[in-house]
């Protein structure tokens, strides 16, 4: 299937808000080509591109967030997070401000622009922010979700955006375990994935939905409830997959709650180690070529 | 207070007395904001609201101690602080921020000049002059040592009045201890431009065994020293 980019699902919840709220501030490093020019032609005063200077533009960002306004700051991911990691920490975090940090491009979707813009540890940073929410949506509804959320609930965001189709729902019927984590299936195998990863994962067609369980993180919550023991007491085993390296990642979140809760269930990580960086390579290529691995979504579904 | 807590900045704290003290009067009563980007100089801005009754003067006794809101560097959790610095370089964007979006308030930004060496203050100084924010004052604490040395040695930006205006600033120098001169840069009518204030200032200034001494960004006065040294400061005020 075509994938399309979240970043357009982004702006058009954005534009769909702003026709019957305040249009919040969108501020951009210079990026958004042919994504965010709508906005910026209908809402002049409410956009503002800074230049290239991302350091700068998130504390810009936290300045206009203390007076009251709603406020997204548009990069890629690794120029969002890591080239301003500070300002995020000090900023916008301590402060507690409404400030949602758009990172365009999850894992590898820049393949071929090389290390410099993978967001494979952006993750592990911003997990350190404790005050942030992070989102990392799977499709449509879930990135229209994320949007709406921060402009409802403010608070440092993070919002990862890679590709999506149109709906995961498209394909399966799902239930919500948590506000923003779906179970997709009724099987006692389960799978836990987020972003775009979980589009690959529930179209491929080894994925049955009588075998398997996907459990969807469309917002990577830093506490699971009550029923995902429940859940995992009643599975066979338990596969975590993503695309991004261990430390912070959703994997390190399930191991705590598996050691906590003293859970014992047959359990597999795959994620990346942050070997083998330098070739390029589009997303799939690159997945495949790596532990995450040759075959890696058909190795998903063996024992 | 720098004495009990054995903190150090004295000498960044007296250089920035006569400022702090103008830009808060300034603002006082009014809507308008002070962001005070040398966190370093945490006591002096404290002081200052003391001195307005803003915080209760009690309070300085608890300077930079366990458990205390007053720590060592500026903490936007003290009444009337809205911003925690500390960290060189975030306070100047984040008061651009804040004039982007409050037009009809007046934005004052304190910065040392060791601050200069930040990129984030030549982006502030870009972004801020090509939005055109006439409502942001920017005020240079300018003694002339940081951390390692004097700022001419360790990266000398001087001249500083073709650099500001080349970025699009309207540019003042002035004596940082003469609050009259302050206080007129600091309250005249704004042009179309954003303004800068390099308030020329003495590091340690007020004790003649500070002034000018790098020592003094670190060491603070002892007990045994204390009343002297305040003796000192009264007798030349």
């Amino acid at each position: 299937m075509k994938l399309k980019t979240m970043r357009k699902i982004f702006i058009k919840t954005l534009l769909k808000y702003s026709k019957v709220n305040e249009a919040p501030y969108l501020i951009t490093g210079d990026l958004g080509y042919s994504v965010l020019e709508p906005y910026q032609e209908l809402y002049p005063s409410r956009f503002i591109n800074v230049g290239i200077m991302e350091q700068s533009m998130m504390s810009i960002a936290a300045g206009l967030a203390s007076q009251g306004n709603k406020v997204f700051a548009y990069s890629i991911s690794n120029f969002a997070t890591f080239r301003a990691l500070e300002q995020l920490r000090l900023d916008i975090a301590f402060h507690n401000l409404d400030v949602c940090v758009v990172g365009i491009g999850t894992g590898f979707q820049y393949g071929a622009a090389g290390y410099s813009h993978w967001a494979i540890e952006d993750l592990a940073i911003v997990s350190s922010l404790e005050k942030f929410r992070i989102f990392s949506p799977s499709d449509e509804s879930s990135t229209n979700k994320a949007v709406l959320s921060f402009l409802q609930n403010g608070g440092p965001t993070y919002l990862r955006l890679g590709k999506s189709s149109l709906n995961l729902n498209d394909k399966f019927d799902s239930k919500f375990i948590l506000p923003n984590v779906r179970i997709f299936g009724s099987g006692n195998q389960l799978i836990f994935s987020h972003g775009s990863l979980a589009q690959e994962i529930i179209q491929n067609e080894s994925f049955d939905p009588h075998n398997f369980s996907l459990v969807v993180f469309d917002e990577i919550e830093p506490i699971l409830n009550k029923e995902f023991n429940t859940l995992i007491k009643a599975s066979k085993r338990l596969k975590v997959i993503e695309d991004v390296v261990f430390s912070g990642s959703l994997g390190s979140r399930v191991c705590r709650f598996l050691t906590e809760n003293n859970l014992n269930i047959p359990f597999k990580w795959i994620g990346l180690d942050g070997s083998k960086l330098e070739s390029a390579g589009g997303s799939e290529n690159y997945l495949r070529a790596r532990e995450l691995g040759f075959k890696y979504l058909d190795n998903l579904f063996l024992d | 207070m720098v004495t009990s807590a054995k903190s150090s900045h004295i000498g960044s704290c007296l250089s920035a007395v006569e400022i702090t003290a103008v830009i808060q009067n300034l603002v006082h009563e009014t809507e308008n904001t002070f962001i005070f980007s040398k966190g370093h100089a945490a006591a002096t801005i404290y002081a200052a609201l003391a001195g307005l009754k803003l915080i209760p003067e009690e309070h300085l006794k608890t300077f930079a101690l366990d458990g205390s809101e007053l720590t060592g560097h500026v903490n936007h959790a003290v009444p009337n602080i809205s911003y925690s610095s500390g960290s060189l370089g975030h306070g100047f964007p984040f008061g651009v921020g804040l004039a982007i979006a409050s037009k009809h308030k007046k934005i004052y930004v304190l910065i040392s000049d060791g601050e200069l060496n930040e990129g984030t203050t030549w982006e502030s100084l870009a972004i801020a002059a090509h939005l055109k924010l006439k409502n942001l004052v920017l005020v240079v604490d300018a003694n002339g040592i940081q951390s390692f040395g004097k700022t001419k040695e360790i990266l000398d930006l001087e001249p500083l009045r073709s650099k500001f205006e080349s970025f699009g600033w309207e540019f003042f120098e002035a004596d940082g201890h003469s609050v009259s001169a302050l206080h007129s840069l600091l309250s005249t009518k704004e042009s179309s431009k954003p303004r800068v204030i390099i308030a020329r200032t003495i590091k340690g200034k007020g004790i003649k065994s500070m002034e000018n001494q790098l020592e003094w960004h670190y060491k603070s006065p002892s007990p045994e020293s204390l009343q002297r040294l305040l003796n000192e400061i009264e007798n030349n005020a």
